[in-house]
């Protein structure tokens, strides 16, 4: 019979990826809305209002959403996870418990923004409280990251003595707000999450551009503004996600140096460490890999006599999955690949191209967003898997933390039908309320 | 009394209550749609989502106040915990659904998935609530749980009285004045269940109220429901003001009543509760939280009794 720890893993991962995809949307869209808003009422522009409004709509149905998922999220880790979360009850739960602020914040603001349209009589009011949404869904990710970063580097309790006799000593509850992989983390998933979401709202309004009525001037203007300030942002979310993810990586060598090893196939310690693009591990060594001597510590140390960590130093049961090492030279291609369709558009506007007629252009959008959002659950995936087999790295395992109740599999599988169900039924309620609330009535021009 | 556990049981109130006006709404709105519904979302639309993350905020405080006790909960109430997360999801989404629909017949169907959905909730997250007092149904030695934990006397009789009392404070709230007679027999006969599940219940509630302390405080919460009720009676807007906190008061006296213990007296909650370092932030955090929520649901509530400025300005000129 298949071990419920099984179903415990599959139903977290598949709840997690699908969650993320929801904070992508929903930390991206109030600054969208914030942008279109303050544009909107500087300049007197009804496309960036209009914008700010519709929005304001799909922002809320998705946040009606994401907050569910996010409980049931919450729910997953007490009941998939019990002891894991019994150890960080008692040593790293303040970051959690500051975060059911940070979406009370949120989640009341929502209400104050939508319901006082014309209830507040300064110039940018209405469009302030949108600031207060941001800072509520930006801090909910900090603090959850903080957790992460604990379980990547956990700090904050006498460990040698938990793993000695089970006891929980010396506890320094404000440590978790600061391990020695939080801030990095932090900040490389800020930049990502807005990355990953500003390209979904990118793809949709290239989406809309392919199919808007070609005579339909004024719902084209609207769609090009829309999409420009998305590609604005798009573009300083890039910079920011490309420039935190390469200091997440060389922070790797000094903080996580197992999963560091595991990511770039070190098999041993070494200075003049090569790149290893591609290759996997077999018979104890490493085959099919492209090498480029030297680069790996060059990158890594800032020298090409630098070491760097190998797996040997490390007991072999507890080496991650070493696919982990694909994940990442995926990572790292899709990632250049990001910045090099920035590139690509600068080309093609010096050649003349038009980047916010061209047909041609806007399905380029839309496989940016596909490779972005790819990236997102990519990074996620391998972070999670290259800290295996640890729930918390060196003092507990993801077994030892598990449920072993058979009920976690009829649950893992109602979980996955049920994102099955809801996922689509969100888009197609979202069809609805847009085809009644039409924009050219919003833009006033019926 | 042990002030982790007051601080549990005061998010708990805060929560319950919040939750049993909203399970009088989803009651009231497959009762009556066209009667109830529209007077009832103006104040639901902005609450929901505060319900919701107070959900969280119970199940948090739960994690950082009793860590030791995870383990054992976690295990025991997995089916049940998932099942109601699942149809939070459906609450939430369909409610987002209907409010932005724009068909009447459309958004009645959404609101009746969203009814029942809340009712489904509710009606798991009670019975966890009324095993973890009574025990009913638990196994704590084995950590298992078998289907008496939903159909036993003493979860029927209180989801019984929280259904009545629900129907009740959702009608006052929103000034239900038609038939309120029968309002007034409702709510009596909620706490008619309610007093009759707690005698059938573990008997250290029963201790409890006997003592003197105990007795003082259940006759405060009937003679605060019987203003209640009267109020009502003479349709006084007052009574709109009250239900809310009298609900929170009746929940929180109810957790008095059982401390300090949990699963029938097994647990001594208070043994479990956290302790050292952490405990003191925990509370911190609790109670500068708590300044927060009520600073912005102060803001909320100032905002959205608002005129619109165009009315205001035109009442000035």
């Amino acid at each position: 019979m298949l071990s419920p720890v099984i179903f415990d893993r599959f139903d977290m991962g598949f709840s997690l990826a699908v969650h993320i995809l929801l904070v992508l949307i929903g930390m991206t869209l109030p600054i969208m809305i914030l942008l279109a808003e303050v544009i909107g009422t500087k300049f007197k522009d009804r496309y960036y209002l209009t914008l700010a409004r519709r929005l304001t709509l799909a922002f809320v149905v998705f946040f009606g959403i994401g907050t569910a998922s996010g409980t049931l999220v919450a729910a997953n880790l007490l009941f998939l996870w019990p002891k894991f979360m019994a150890l960080v009850g008692q040593v790293a739960i303040l970051p959690v418990y500051a975060e059911v602020f940070a979406f009370f914040i949120e989640a009341i603001f929502v209400g104050i923004y939508f319901y006082s349209g014309n209830k507040l009589k300064g110039k940018y009011s209405h469009a302030a409280l949108m600031v207060f949404i941001s800072i509520g869904a930006a801090l909910s990710a900090v603090f959850i990251t903080m957790l992460n970063a604990f379980m990547n580097t956990p700090v904050g309790f006498n460990i040698k003595a938990y793993l000695a006799n089970g006891v929980i000593t010396g506890v320094q509850p404000l440590s978790v707000f600061n391990t020695p992989s939080t801030w990095v983390e932090v900040f490389h998933v800020l930049a990502t999450s807005y990355f990953g979401g500003i390209f979904i709202l990118v793809a949709y309004f290239a989406y809309r551009l392919i199919n808007a009525d070609a005579r339909n001037e004024e719902v084209r203007i609207y769609y090009r503004k829309a999409l420009s300030l998305s590609l604005v942002v798009a573009l300083l979310a890039t910079l920011a996600a490309i420039g935190t993810g390469l200091v997440s990586i060389s922070s790797l060598y000094y903080v996580q140096p197992e999963k560091y090893a595991a990511i770039e196939l070190d098999l041993t310690p070494m200075s003049h460490a090569p790149e290893l693009i591609g290759g996997i591990y077999s018979n104890g060594r490493v085959i099919d890999s492209i090498s480029i001597p030297n680069l790996q510590s060059i990158l890594a140390t800032g020298s090409a006599n630098g070491s760097v960590p190998g797996l040997s130093e490390f007991p072999r049961d507890t080496w991650p999955p070493l696919f982990v090492h694909i994940m990442f030279d995926a990572m790292v291609f899709l990632g250049f690949a990001m910045g090099g369709f920035f590139v690509l558009l600068l080309l093609l506007k010096l050649l003349g191209v038009d980047l916010l007629r061209s047909k041609k252009v806007m399905y380029l959008y839309i496989l940016a967003a596909v490779v972005a959002v790819a990236l997102v659950e990519n990074g996620w995936v391998m972070s999670e898997i290259g800290r295996q087999p640890w729930i918390i790295y060196g003092v507990m395992t993801v077994s030892q933390a598990a449920n072993y109740s058979q009920a976690t599999i009829p649950i893992a599988i109602a979980v996955v039908l049920f994102y099955i169900f809801i996922f689509p039924a969100t888009v197609e309620i979202l069809k609805i309320i847009f085809s009644k609330r039409q924009l050219e009535d919003d833009l006033g021009i019926k | 009394m042990n002030e982790i556990y007051l601080l549990n049981h005061a998010i708990f109130s805060a929560f319950l209550s919040l939750t049993i006006i909203e399970v009088g709404i989803s009651l009231l709105g497959l009762r009556n749609y066209k009667r109830y519904w529209n007077i009832m979302k103006p104040y639901l639309m902005p609450m929901w989502e505060i319900n919701g993350t107070f959900a969280v905020f119970y199940v948090v405080a739960f994690e950082a106040m009793y860590p030791s006790l995870l383990g054992l909960v976690g295990t025991i109430y997995i089916i049940p915990a998932l099942i109601a997360a699942l149809f939070f999801i459906l609450r939430n989404a369909f409610l987002a659904y209907s409010e932005y629909i724009g068909d009447d017949l459309r958004e009645r169907r959404l609101v009746r998935v969203y009814s029942i959905s809340t009712l489904v909730v509710a009606v798991l997250a009670l019975s966890i609530f009324t095993s973890s007092v009574s025990g009913s149904g638990i196994n704590i030695l084995a950590q298992s749980i078998s289907s008496s934990f939903i159909v036993n006397s003493f979860n029927i009789l209180a989801i019984a009285s929280v259904l009545l009392i629900a129907a009740f404070g959702a009608r006052v709230l929103f000034g239900f004045v038609e038939g309120r007679f029968w309002d007034m027999f409702f709510a009596a006969l909620g706490i008619i269940f309610m007093i009759t599940a707690v005698a059938l219940g573990p008997s250290y509630m029963l201790y409890n109220i006997k003592s003197a302390e105990g007795f003082s405080l259940f006759v405060f919460e009937i003679a605060f429901l019987f203003v209640i009720e009267v109020l009502h009676l003479l349709g006084k807007k007052s009574a709109r003001i009250l239900v809310i906190p009298w609900l929170f008061s009746a929940v929180m006296a109810f957790s008095i009543f059982q401390y300090p213990y949990m699963f029938g007296g097994q647990i001594n909650a208070v043994f479990y509760s956290t302790s050292g370092a952490i405990a003191g932030y925990v509370v911190f955090i609790t109670l500068a939280g708590f300044l927060i929520l009520a600073l912005s649901l102060g803001t909320l509530a100032y905002i959205t009794s608002r005129k619109p400025v165009s009315q205001r300005t035109r009442k000035k000129a």
